[in-house]
């Protein structure tokens, strides 16, 4: 099992990284747009559209399943915190099994709608480009089925007690600012 | 049941799935998806399931989230703003209680670049509680200074829950923005006050320190600084003047900060990458409870839920005052035990129909609510600025003392409230110069 676990952790580093170089091609994207507009006169094709649908949608879902490892989704803590730690255990197994449910219903959901889009090849015109969007609507699909495999490892190495070989440490930021509850 | 009744309950499930440790975003996805499929059929439900999650992502808007949390963390962890609580101290020292002053002045700054106020809290924590501890200062001033201070990194632009409540109320964020300056330029002069008043009552709080600063000591404190305060000036003259969407000025913004760092030597590719990281990882915890709140607000406006609690609210009293109290007392309590995006993407579904139906003016009332939030960030039992702090300081100072630091400020933040409530036209006096 935790050898199952450190291939997830890696397989989600990786897609961290993709995030953390996409951040980087939207700054640079939205930089060249707004110069090319006021220097040149000549703002990029579709800028808005390519930033919304696909940065934005890659980053936000890719990035799902880094959230679900990390254990960085925000909660309640206050009721439970007052239970006992056998009882609080019980519980993230119960929030791992409600994550599997939902995102694998929301996988299968969306990967449906992504073949209809795929089916009319949906596109967006912006101005005079017509921009092709449907590839993006299969992250969806992808991003939510990465965490309900991250949340199905979880339930059962909850379930089973055994070790689980995730990476949910953050040694690479920094822990006083601890993220996901930034704000 | 009639639908009323389906969405009473459906919030009374949600409470009992909050409770139970169930992420927020899950929990407003399971009773909306849950509600909807009751209210209107599997259909219905099926359908919104499919099409929120995409739309409410690949939002413009919403994208200047990422970029404006990207210009923050590359400038913390670049340390491109290290210098700013030396350059306040140099210019403010003298001041009694010179150093707790500073520190309000350089986190107002620091505001400036992030939309966090945890953020905030850690960049001032790490320098400047402990040349105050190391200066006598009492602990209680020195870590309550700044804890306090952290939060005026939510309200002075950017600010990530201003462009949440944007979104959510469909509010400019260029209006929230210059609300929000305004907001937290007033809640930092409060808190000088605070010091300065304690100062008064007992001197023995805050030693005189060391200050015999020339003018060319001055100007030359600030060059470590200028460079990305230019840079943040220059952002948001843009915005404001119409010229970059909020998207644009957050690009700008991380790119420029990425051009300093990269000048100064201090941006290496670990800090990038760390900075890019904490970006993804609050990205997404966002976007989950978004589309949760999206879905939430559908289900609500449906089952006419939404509509009830703001009749009955309303119709506590026809004086606009004791519903306004009523709001703040909730989101006091509510901030008690919340972190505020959380509180913000929960609460606004269900808060958004009184305040249409009330006919209060949206900016004024997202200025109103992040100020309330922020007060939450820094009272027991759950206080995330005071934890960051406590954080930093480790053994040096107790939980208490910080919590107790704190309290002197809460109630100066509790008169900007009341000013907030009594003058409304002072909080869109900004927007209304610049952008009317």
């Amino acid at each position: 099992m935790t050898r199952l676990g450190r291939i997830i952790s890696r397989v989600i580093s990786v897609l961290s990284m993709v995030g953390t170089l996409l951040l980087l091609a939207m700054v640079l994207h939205i930089t060249c747009d707004v110069a090319a507009r006021y220097l040149l006169n000549k703002p990029l094709p579709g800028t808005i559209e390519i930033i919304i649908n696909y940065h934005m949608i890659i980053i936000g879902f890719l990035s799902l399943a880094f959230t679900e490892e990390k254990n960085r989704n925000i909660s309640v803590e206050l009721v439970a915190d007052l239970l006992p730690q056998g009882v609080q255990k019980r519980l993230d197994v119960l929030a791992s099994f409600a994550a599997v449910v939902v995102f694998g219903f929301l996988t299968y959901r969306n990967w449906i709608e992504a073949t209809k889009k795929f089916d009319i090849k949906a596109y967006v015109t912006q101005g005079s480009t017509d921009i092709p969007i449907w590839p993006a609507y299969f992250v969806v699909p992808l991003g939510c089925a990465l965490v309900m495999i991250v949340a199905l490892y979880k339930l059962v190495c909850g379930v089973t007690g055994a070790t689980s070989g995730l990476d949910t440490g953050l040694d690479e930021v920094d822990e006083v600012t601890a993220p996901g509850e930034a704000a | 049941m009639s639908n009323v009744e389906i969405g009473f309950s459906a919030l009374g499930i949600l409470f009992v799935l909050l409770a139970m440790r169930i992420p927020i975003g899950l929990s407003l996805i399971i009773v909306s998806f849950g509600g909807l499929w009751v209210l209107i059929g599997w259909r219905g439900a099926y359908g919104s399931i499919g099409i929120v999650p995409y739309k409410f992502t690949a939002n413009w808007v919403l994208s200047s989230i990422p970029m404006f949390l990207l210009m923050g963390y590359v400038a913390y962890h670049a340390q491109l703003t290290r210098g700013l609580f030396q350059a306040a101290r140099v210019w403010m020292g003298a001041l009694p209680g010179g150093l707790a002053i500073s520190a309000v002045m350089g986190s107002s700054v620091f505001a400036a670049v992030t939309g966090s106020s945890l953020a905030c809290t850690a960049a001032m924590g790490r320098i400047a509680v402990p040349e105050m501890l190391r200066s006598n200062y009492h602990p209680e001033l020195a870590t309550g200074t700044v804890a306090i201070a952290g939060t005026i990194g939510a309200l002075i632009p950017p600010s990530i829950l201003l462009i949440l409540y944007g979104v959510i109320a469909s509010q400019p964020v260029p209006d929230l923005f210059l609300a929000g300056l305004g907001v937290g330029i007033i809640s930092a002069i409060g808190y000088v006050l605070v010091v300065l008043l304690r100062v008064a009552i007992d001197p023995k709080v805050a030693p005189p320190v060391r200050n015999d600063y020339s003018w060319r000591d001055r100007f030359a404190a600030l060059g470590d600084t200028w460079p990305i305060l230019l840079v943040m000036i220059c952002v948001f003259a843009g915005l404001f003047g119409g010229v970059f969407t909020a998207t644009e000025a957050g690009a700008l913004g991380a790119f420029f900060a990425c051009v300093v760092g990269l000048a100064k030597r201090t941006l290496t590719w670990p800090k990038f990458k760390a900075a890019a990281l904490e970006c993804l990882l609050t990205t997404s915890a966002l976007i989950v409870i978004g589309i949760g709140a999206s879905l939430f607000t559908r289900f609500l406006a449906i089952s006419g839920v939404g509509t009830v609690i703001s009749a009955t609210i309303l119709g506590v009293s026809d004086q606009a005052i004791v519903i306004l109290l009523l709001i703040v007392v909730l989101y006091l309590l509510i901030g008690c035990f919340l972190e505020p995006v959380g509180a913000l993407l929960l609460t606004l579904p269900i808060v958004l129909p009184i305040v249409t139906n009330g006919g209060y003016d949206m900016i004024w009332f997202g200025l109103l609510l992040v100020k309330l939030l922020e007060i939450g960030m820094v009272t027991p039992p759950i206080g995330m600025n005071v934890f960051v702090m406590k954080g930093v300081v480790g053994d040096q100072v107790k939980l208490t003392s910080i919590f107790k630091g704190v309290g002197w400020f809460i109630v100066m933040d509790l008169v900007v409230v009341a000013a907030m409530i009594a003058f409304p036209q002072a909080v869109l006096w900004l927007p209304n110069l610049f952008l009317n």
